[in-house]
């Protein structure tokens, strides 16, 4: 039986279903990513789980035990929000301290308790400092000390990045891994970002209108969408007709629907020398539309006929990069063309 | 450029003269012993601030205003907070409601309001006309727009919501996690609207005259009656009134700002 089992969770607010019989298991230990647009119910299920919103049918289970009609204060539970939900009126060490104080521990237990946690996110020298003195960066790792340190069966963490900078993010994401994997803690990261979730998850279930459209391993959802959603939401597929396909290439295709990642796609020189037959994969024209370096890969859309394309190329400088309004060749490995269900 | 700046400073200077002027006459006349032909009075004296001190129906009608008015700021204050704070976190659809019968104390003239409650308080069930306690519902109800929407905006700037679901999940229940989170944040907002009625109820002249005049002097009554009497004395006590309300407005100003910094340094962080 799993750690964390959530069986056949339904929810609706009014009229609209946000989640519809729900089920997903997580292992002891593991990070687990919610996946979706906004929505999705991603929130409304860590929510459940945290006690505060009631399932209207189904059940939550940790460590065996149905906690689907406990309130939040006996779940033993951790949240993380992303507008942090620090108390703007007590200092860090109080923050941290908070939890320690409902449990009724003794005094120097809390102190010894928080200051293992205030070095566990690296804030020693900020534990008399208040919310509003400390950056965003700073200000989530005292939430994250504040839900860690009364270890929690599970911790829920409802975007908590998604207000910080780029950078600081980044830095966090690893940080967060890395304090997940010391203390071996389960967590349910919730988030919108496919690139945050692919970096940090063991496994990701991606939601879409209530539902998990598809889980598995990062790099088996990004290798392998399950539909259109999935390909389209996590990595800027392609997503192609079988008839489309076979209207450019003028090659035999089965009919369905395709998607073709955008890196796989090779661009070459109208004029280049080669023959269409003998060049194993799928060949067809169009003209460059636009053309934005993102750092390391250079990303055009190429129009062909009435079909606009994504490609990535690598963004290394022996390769010249190609012009808008310039004519090429585009050529798909075959293999590369996913048939989606 | 210059000559703009140049009207501007008179426009200001005009208004600041036509505004402080009355003022400055007020308190000339009640810091003068003899001041009828002259622009400037001829003697100065401070006896009228000593008659008013020592006049014990003055201390009185002081003591009456601030019981009265801290009754019912305080009453206020207690069943306001929690109501607006039980509606704003569970009872999202009433919030409307709630916020529309707060604002029928605006809309309801106080001679009006006076009237109308001596009329329903003179006779059973419950007869309360002539005593202090007819004063204290009709402040109460004349202060509640002000506070509740100190306090609301106060629940919003904090986002309570989250606090609460925040203390909850560490373990406090809705009691320990009302007392120890949000009511010490919303603390500042609900000062600065208790002050900001107290203001205006030591400034009420109409319902305090209506309901209990004759019966239960208050500050404003006693300066009405004092008026027809003595103009020196009567100026000592607008003056007095004055640096009261004054006070209370420059301490409101001062929470104000502390507030607003506190905003800004977590903006500015953030």
């Amino acid at each position: 039986m799993s750690y964390v089992q959530i069986d056949q969770a339904f929810k609706q607010f009014g009229k609209s279903v946000v989640l519809q019989q729900v089920s997903l298991n997580v292992e002891k230990g593991e990070l687990v990513t919610l996946l979706g647009p906004s929505g999705c119910g991603k929130s409304t299920l860590l929510r459940c789980i945290a006690g505060l919103e009631s399932l209207d049918s189904g059940t939550i289970s940790v460590n065996g035990k149905d906690i689907s009609q406990l309130p939040p204060q006996r779940r033993n539970v951790g949240m993380v929000f992303q507008s942090y939900a620090l108390f703007p009126n007590m200092t860090v060490f109080d923050n941290i301290a908070f939890g320690l104080k409902m449990q009724k521990l003794a005094r120097e237990q809390i102190t010894a308790k928080v200051n293992q946690a205030i070095e566990l996110v690296h804030l020693s020298g900020k534990e008399s400092s208040y919310p509003h003195q400390l950056s965003g960066g700073q200000q989530q790792r005292v939430a994250l000390a504040r839900a860690l340190v009364t270890e929690p069966d599970i911790l829920l963490l409802d975007e908590p990045l998604s207000a910080l900078d780029a950078k600081i993010r980044k830095s966090l994401q690893s940080d967060l891994r890395s304090i997940q994997r010391d203390l071996k803690m389960t967590m349910i990261f919730v988030t919108h970002d496919q690139e945050e979730a692919m970096t940090i998850s063991d496994r990701i279930f991606v939601m879409n209108n209530g539902e998990i459209a598809q889980q598995g391993k990062p790099e088996h959802i990004y290798a392998s969408p399950k539909n259109e959603f999935v390909a389209r939401f996590i990595g800027s597929y392609n997503v192609l007709t079988g008839r489309d396909l076979i209207r450019l290439t003028g090659q035999s295709m089965k009919p369905g629907t395709y998607a073709i990642r955008p890196e796989v796609m090779e661009l070459h020189p109208s004029g280049e020398a080669h023959t269409f037959t003998h060049d194993r994969g799928l060949w067809l024209e169009g003209v460059i539309s636009s053309m934005i370096v993102r750092g390391n890969v250079r990303r055009y859309e190429v129009q062909s006929q009435d079909v606009t394309l994504t490609i990535d190329e690598l963004n290394v400088p022996h390769k010249v990069a190609f012009d808008e309004g310039m004519l090429i060749n585009v050529r798909i490995p075959e293999a590369a063309c996913t048939l989606l269900a | 450029m210059k000559n703009k700046r140049w009207l501007s400073l008179l426009v200001v200077s005009a208004a600041f003269i036509y505004l402080v002027l009355p003022l400055a006459a007020t308190f000339m006349y009640s810091i003068a012993k003899e001041w009828s032909h002259t622009v400037l009075p001829v003697s100065y004296t401070l006896d009228w601030y000593k008659e008013l001190f020592t006049d014990s129906r003055f201390l009185a009608a002081v003591g009456r205003t601030l019981t009265v008015s801290a009754i019912a700021l305080i009453a206020s204050v207690v069943t306001m907070s929690v109501t607006v704070f039980v509606v704003y976190m569970y009872l999202p659809k009433l919030e409307r409601f709630l916020q529309a019968i707060t604002m029928i104390p605006f809309a309801v003239p106080g001679v009006v309001a006076a009237v109308g409650l001596i009329k329903v308080y003179s006779s059973g069930p419950i007869v309360l006309s002539g005593t202090i306690w007819i004063l204290v519902g009709a402040y109460y109800v004349l202060i509640i727009p002000y506070m509740y929407q100190g306090i609301r905006n106060s629940l919003r700037t904090i986002d309570a919501r989250r606090l609460m679901e925040a203390a909850e999940i560490l373990g406090a229940s809705k009691m320990k996690a009302f007392l120890q989170v949000v009511a010490p944040n919303i603390m500042g907002g609900i000062i600065i609207s208790a002050l900001l009625s107290f203001s205006i109820l030591i400034g009420e002249f109409v319902m305090a005259n209506f309901l209990v005049g004759g019966s239960y002097e208050t500050i404003q009554i006693y300066l009405m009656r004092q008026l027809n009497q003595n103009g020196h004395l009567s100026s000592a006590i607008v003056i007095a009134y004055f640096t009261i309300v004054l006070m209370i407005s420059w301490l409101m100003l001062k929470l104000g700002t502390r507030f607003n910094k506190k905003e800004e340094n977590k903006e500015n962080a953030a």
